[in-house]
């Protein structure tokens, strides 16, 4: 019998996550800690979001590219799902998560919207409903949780990989980095560690939210050119070995926030874009920034892009 | 344990059945209301998987010898509804063409493909001193947004394509490389006396990074406005000035200036 259509298993699980604030927030260190680590808004422009983080780890690690489409794939229909059904009428948080272990990628998508099993018994049409048979054809192991409470659903795939160098060197060695707070339903939170990971993933990331910004190509390639100095430099300046953002969009204005900072971490982030005469590329492909202590204790760095046009 | 496509109304199922047996007798017609039958299911999956490393037309195609395959295996007999079993066999095919390939990630041959045109019609759909958003290149190109970013982060990574490429917009007759183009244009840039401290710094860049980085930087212009400036497009200028910061900062001199 085949079990492609069919749900691979309906656990119920009695600690649900914290949805909003995560677990790492309140300084836990945890065993398994992820590499990605996404909160936004299910809408979907923050699923291109989703992906673009992926392929960019995925040049990153120099993942092959059976493994990076089946992931891309299968979180993406996740993502959609979240996306369409998890809050009927309304938005609500969309969580992503990606860790590696021995030879395994875990993806997780999460939500606090309706629960996975009335969305699937809604989905009545063969065609519409393929979302999930995709996923389970995909992933070589599925799991879909909710919580006690009914409030919500995540999803976990696992991918089994080809030994990796790249993930080897990582898996078992991921830095916890806190999740920021999100200052509005609409920001975008990420955390992504080691650093390493910053070269390829920075630039596509805020390339996304420049778009999302309807920059013009001509202050969009000024985002890539920042995300590239904010990667080259921002190691020696945060506090673990990994990098925490807050994005908030508005129409033609980005502003970024960046943390958590090491004592003067700012300065030297500012300092080391520096070139001589010319000041801190930094300074000069935005329009303001600014250093303040978020969530009580870390120190941020937030930046401001605008497009006059 | 719940069957997603239980909700098939049996009528359906049914003249699935009839067709796959009509079709088992030796009627060619049947296999062809079959495949029609269950081609955009292949297309949908076409889109989903690989459309952004691979032109959608070549994806479709392997989906739907993937359909053709799971229409030739599938045996009724066994119960299971024939979505159940061509799903599966479709996204196999798909990840089969990719693994054959052995393409790295890095290069993406739907994303070379589209560089070009992005590029293209950046270069069309810009003003003097505006150039168009993701949201306008991807209207015009009907492509979708992603697909205009990947090329945009293709053409911009200076590792990706080589700087020797014909201009956009150069008739095929008198093909310029761009660095002619910039050969011509340097003199002009050569007077601007420049603090020797910058000079210094500059010095680790080829001519064409240097006045970039100037004309970004000294002169404070945008990159479409150094774009026409200098005749190159605004990608170009783009990937310049990525690749002058990269050199600025893995250089030993320039890590000498950051102490």
């Amino acid at each position: 019998m085949s079990e492609f259509f069919t749900l691979a298993h309906e656990a119920e699980i009695t600690v649900s996550h914290q949805f909003g604030t995560l677990a790492a927030s309140q300084g836990l260190a945890m065993a398994d800690d992820p590499i990605i680590s996404m909160t936004m808004a299910s809408e979907d422009e923050n699923v291109l979001l989703v992906r673009e983080a992926l392929v960019g780890l995925a040049r990153a690690l120099d993942l092959d590219v059976v493994t990076l489409e089946d992931i891309l794939t299968a979180v993406t229909e996740a993502c959609n799902n979240v996306v369409m059904h998890a809050y009927p009428r309304r938005t609500g948080p969309l969580q992503f998560e990606l860790r590696a272990r021995d030879q395994v990628m875990e993806a997780i998508v999460r939500d606090a919207g309706v629960g996975i099993s009335p969305r699937l018994r809604s989905s009545r049409s063969q065609i519409a409903g393929i979302g999930i048979p995709v996923i389970q054809s995909l992933a070589q192991r599925v799991e879909f949780r909710r919580p006690v409470s009914d409030a919500g659903t995540e999803v976990r795939m696992e991918f089994d990989t080809v030994p990796i160098d790249s993930l080897d060197a990582l898996a078992g060695g991921i830095p916890a980095i806190p999740m920021p707070h999100r200052p509005d339903p609409e920001s975008v939170a990420v955390t992504l560690a080691p650093s390493q990971v910053l070269r390829e993933m920075l630039p596509r990331l805020l390339g996304v939210l420049g778009a999302h910004a309807d920059f013009s190509t001509n202050r969009l390639s000024d985002v890539h050119i920042l995300a590239d100095a904010l990667a080259a430099h921002a190691p020696g300046a945060l506090e673990a070995d990994g990098l925490a953002l807050v994005a908030t969009v508005t129409p033609r204005s980005l502003e970024l926030c960046i943390g958590p900072l090491s004592p003067a971490g700012g300065e030297r982030l500012l300092g080391a874009a520096e070139i001589p005469t010319l000041g801190s590329i930094i300074e000069r492909l935005t329009d303001a920034t600014s250093m303040s202590q978020r969530d009580g204790t870390l120190g941020m760095l937030t930046l401001q892009l605008n497009d006059r046009r | 344990m719940r069957s997603f496509i239980s909700a098939i109304p049996a009528a359906e199922t049914d003249e699935e059945s009839r067709l796959f047996a009509r079709y088992r007798s030796g009627d060619e017609a049947a296999r062809e209301a079959l495949v029609s039958r269950y081609l955009p299911l292949a297309k949908r999956l076409a889109r989903r998987y690989g459309r952004s490393s691979e032109p959608l037309d070549d994806l479709q195609q392997v989906a739907s010898l993937g359909l053709l395959k799971a229409i030739d295996r599938f045996d009724p007999q066994r119960g299971t509804a024939f979505a159940s079993f061509a799903l599966p066999t479709i996204l196999g095919e798909l990840r089969r063409y990719f693994r054959d390939c052995g393409w790295s990630v890095h290069v993406p041959r739907g994303t070379q493909e589209r560089a070009l045109r992005v590029q293209q019609a950046q270069e069309q759909l810009a003003t003097a001193d505006r150039a168009p958003t993701v949201e306008q290149l991807a209207e015009y190109l009907e492509l979708e947004r992603e697909q205009v970013l990947d090329a945009l982060q293709a053409v911009e990574a200076y590792e990706t394509l080589s700087l020797d490429a014909p201009c956009p917009g150069d008739d095929s007759d008198s093909v310029t490389s761009f660095v002619e183009t910039f050969g011509a244009d340097d003199e002009c840039y050569e007077r601007v006396e420049l603090h020797t401290a910058l000079a210094g710094a500059l010095e680790q860049l080829d001519e064409r990074e240097r006045v970039v980085v100037r004309l970004r930087f000294v002169e404070d212009l945008s990159q479409t406005q150094i774009a026409s400036r200098i005749g190159v497009s605004q990608m170009q200028v783009s990937r310049l000035l990525r690749r002058a910061l990269e050199h600025l900062r893995t250089s030993p001199a320039a890590a000498g200036c950051h102490e």
